[in-house]
């Protein structure tokens, strides 16, 4: 380890401090911990724990190998081969990502539920009885992985289109079936990006609420806003939270155990393995796959959207739209840009100084992300309510856009982590000799040389944060402002007193504003 | 730099005059009530703009579950800045009274236009509109003279035939609460296991999806609140129209009666603009926008010479459960215990 410079040290204590105020709400939930659970924690434990454990584990489970599957089955096909209209769907099959799972859930049960679009088509033509109920476990399975997919579609696509081609080369050289190529080479070589987006994916699901309860199916996110709420124990919530945290933990074990075992060599002569041309019936199977999950993951519920549209009084949702768009916009931009500034700065501390504290604090920082955004909320309210009455300044924090931010800073600083700190690692060395050859101090090295090396993970992290600020829902439903909605709770709301057609707009726009981030992570795709 | 030092002084004297001279004008003529809602309908906000301009006091709101309000009031302690808090559900307010989040108001114009059964004793709430949980049936499939009321329902004779929303549902937890009462806590226990029993489907969706399922032919009897069924059969969306025509209303009408709840409001007790809240809600209990919530929300008025939408009094007369609204929020935790143990998802 170096000597450690006052400079230094200030940076560090800087960077603990960070992590400390990001950190300071979780003690005020986990205090109450210690000891007996209540009443209403052995009551869940003898009644619906186990079947709490069993539905949430049944659906990352289902989730994951589904996105798994289409995820990286798509990804081989748009980046190993080429077919008409391949450069639309690398673009295309990115969409659902703009889609927020519980207006995905409510779109797909309308579409081909009793007097959706489906079931009216076929009885103008004089079929009756076209009509399905997916609102079933399965069905909760089938619909979150269609807009989850794109997780693992584009961390696969990345590792397929830039590394391991010379790996490929060479075993195309020695003659190995396209089969052995599959198994031998690429599958082992891509398993950390498939382990890595699996597991983002996994998160969506154990955080999603909205499409879990309206489908009717008890897990751990809706037990804990049952025992918070109905039940009015934050403790026994609580408890149900760290429970999921546990499983969280391991996940993330794992999944950094893949990591660490497969290091791999990344290949320097990137792009230079041309896709293969398919022709004849191979090639319209393929467009005809792209198009079938395009159509049905993302068409199909944009459109009956619009559908509902048609039989909605706008009047109102148009008046106030413009309001909602820009505090969907103000929000996303304002929590992405402080989000990005305390990952930034945690991360080039540890580069700053090497030692296990500092990787601890960078580290951290993102465990926000494995907690549901409720149990973060109540943590952020009690946190600056005590700094309201410590500091008697009436009101400066609660229910101000500042602690909404500070909230989003918690929850998706995990999200800005991996691809920031995976280029800060990549990039360490070089660092050091541009630090050492220059003689430059921390802030100069911080401006001249960290963070135009760090742009290509600033671009994706930024993207990755904009697109959860936008379609995020407890934090701002629970911390907000008053007079202050976005699009997302807008839609929610309407939703959630069963006027779908209401909701239509607000939840239309969420999707098209959050194509803008996903149309720049296609680019940002392309070009790495 | 040193010049400017010798500024700071004056410069906070400044700041200090301007902030006293703003609280004194908060204090003598505050022109703001800020709302904690879990009502966020359409007509609600025509409401507050409609106050706003007949009074000149601005309408504030944060609009969450009223669940989510609590903690948020709770959290924020003295320092709340919530006027009044507005849910739509009876246990609610009385979960918000018994954690001492609600003072009491005393009014003779609210006492006037809201019954006593309709408001809190101590006058720390009072209920706005009333909605009804009424039974919907397939009149093909279903012979009304076999109904009775809520009990029935766990009768074998509907084996395979309900349709039910999850038990996380606060409409079915406070009808619950209240059969607590009528029934025992463990005659409501058996009450949900026989009613279980008699699933067409595991519970999902929400209530229109309840009456879609009854058109669909999924089930022949389900649960739902009134002013669903009115809003279908009056949306602007045909196939929503034809489903809410296939179904039919049934008041419970055995000794319990008709189960009703409440959309209510009650003045926060650390409300710092106090005589507002009390302007809004005695505002909200007004004919003029009693009728703007029974046509734009067919909810039933609580005032007495308001009559409901068209088509509720289509549907008839009923005769309510009288168990006083307290229940709802008292026994709301037994409920949601018994729902668990019972194995309604």
């Amino acid at each position: 380890m170096q000597r450690l410079g006052t400079q230094r040290l200030i940076w560090l204590l800087f960077a603990a401090a960070i992590a400390v105020a990001l950190l300071a709400p979780f003690a005020f939930l986990f205090s109450g911990l210690i000891g007996e659970g209540g009443e209403v924690w052995e009551h869940l434990k003898e009644t619906v724990l186990q079947r709490y454990i069993s539905n949430s584990l049944q659906l990352i489970l289902g989730v994951g190998l589904c996105t798994l599957v289409l995820g990286l089955s798509l990804a081989l096909l748009t980046s190993r081969y080429r077919f008409p209209g391949v450069g639309f769907f690398k673009v295309a099959l990115l969409m659902p990502l703009a889609l927020p799972s519980y207006i995905a859930a409510y779109a797909f049960s309308g579409l081909v539920g009793y007097a959706g679009p489906l079931h009216l088509t076929f009885m103008e033509h004089g079929v009756e009885g076209v009509h399905f109920n997916i609102m079933s476990k399965g069905g909760l399975i089938a619909v979150l992985s269609l807009v989850l997919y794109p997780y693992v579609f584009a961390t696969a696509r990345v590792a397929l289109e830039s590394r391991y081609n010379s790996y490929i080369e060479s075993a195309r050289a020695l003659g190995l079936s396209r089969l052995r190529i599959f198994w031998k080479v690429i599958l082992p070589l891509l398993r950390p990006a498939l382990v890595g987006g699996v597991f983002l994916v996994m998160m969506e699901v154990l955080n999603d609420y909205g499409a879990m309860k309206y489908f009717g199916i008890p897990t751990f996110t809706t037990g804990i806003f049952t025992a918070w709420f109905s039940m009015g124990d934050l403790n026994a919530a609580v408890r149900l939270a760290l429970l999921l945290f546990v499983v969280v933990a391991v996940l993330s074990f794992l999944e950094s155990r893949v990591h660490a075992k497969h290091k791999v060599h990344e290949s320097h002569r990137s792009g230079q393995l041309m896709p293969m041309q398919l022709t004849g019936w191979r090639a319209a199977g393929a467009t005809g796959l792209a198009s079938a999950v395009f159509l049905i993951a993302f068409v199909a519920p944009v459109a009956y959207l619009i559908w509902l549209l048609n039989s909605a009084n706008l009047d109102v949702a148009l008046a106030e739209w413009p309001r909602l768009a820009s505090n969907s916009i103000l929000s996303g931009l304002s929590g992405t840009a402080v989000v990005l500034a305390l990952v930034l700065f945690t991360q080039f501390v540890r580069l700053l100084v090497k030692s296990g504290f500092s990787f601890f604090v960078g580290k951290s920082i993102s465990i926000g992300y494995t907690l549901p955004g409720a149990i973060i909320a109540v943590g952020v309210l009690l946190f600056s309510a005590l700094l309201d009455r410590q500091t008697g300044a009436h009101l400066a924090l609660t229910g101000s856009f500042t602690m909404l931010v500070f909230a989003y800073a918690i929850r998706f600083s995990g999200v800005a982590y991996q691809p920031l700190h995976a280029e800060s690692e990549k990039r360490s060395a070089r660092m050091f000799e541009a630090a050492q050859s220059l003689r430059l101090g921390p802030v100069a090295l911080l401006r001249k040389v960290y963070l135009p090396l760090s742009m290509p993970g600033i671009k994706i992290a930024a993207i990755l944060v904009m697109i959860d600020v936008l379609k995020e829902l407890p934090l701002t439903l629970i911390l907000r402002p008053f007079n202050f909605s976005t699009l997302a709770t807008k839609a929610f709301e309407y939703a959630d007193d069963e006027m779908l057609g209401r909701a239509a707009l607000p939840a239309l726009s969420v999707i098209v504003v959050g194509l803008i981030p996903v149309l720049l992570l296609h680019r940002m795709l392309k070009s790495s | 730099m040193k010049r400017f030092l010798h500024l700071l002084p004056l410069a906070a004297l400044f700041f200090t005059a301007c902030e006293s001279e703003e609280k004194q004008v908060e204090e003598v003529i505050s022109k703001e009530v800020n709302v904690y809602s879990h009502r966020h309908y359409d007509i609600d906000q025509e409401i507050y703009n409609a106050f706003e301009k007949e009074t000149g006091i601005k309408v504030n709101v944060v609009s969450a579950s009223a669940d989510e309000l609590i903690v948020r009031m709770q959290s924020e302690g003295v320092n709340s800045p919530a006027d009044l808090l507005i849910t739509s559900d009876a246990g609610r307010l009385v979960r918000a009274q018994e954690e001492g989040l609600l003072q009491s108001v005393e009014s003779e114009a609210l006492n006037t236009n809201i019954p006593a059964h309709l408001r809190d004793a101590n006058g720390e709430w009072f209920a706005l509109t009333t909605r009804a949980r009424v039974i919907v049936y397939s009149p093909e499939r279903v012979d009304t003279s076999k109904l009775t009321g809520y009990a029935g329902l766990a009768d074998p004779q509907w084996k395979g035939r309900i349709l039910a929303r999850s038990s996380s549902n606060i409409y079915n937890q406070s009808l619950l609460a209240a059969l607590t009462q009528h029934l025992g806590s463990e005659g409501a226990e058996a009450w949900v296991r026989g009613v279980v029993a008699n699933f067409a489907r595991e519970p999902r969706g929400n209530d229109r999806d309840q009456i879609s399922g009854i058109a669909a032919g999924e089930g022949d009897l389900a649960l739902v609140n009134t002013y669903y069924l009115a809003k279908m059969y009056t949306s602007e969306n045909a196939a929503e129209r034809d489903a809410a025509a296939k179904v039919r209303v049934f008041f419970p009408a055995d000794a319990i009666g008709t189960h009703l709840n409440i959309s209510g409001a009650g003045v926060v007790k650390t409300a710092p603009n106090r005589d507002n809240a009390i302007a809004l809600l005695t505002y909200l209990s007004s004919t003029a926008v009693q009728r703007q919530y029974a046509e734009g929300n067919f909810e039933y008025p609580v005032h007495p010479e308001v009559l409901p939408s068209s088509i509720l009094q289509e549907w008839g007369t009923f005769q309510a459960d009288t168990l006083p609204l307290v229940y709802l929020g008292s026994q709301n935790k037994l409920a949601v215990e018994i729902f668990n143990r019972a194995g309604w998802n």
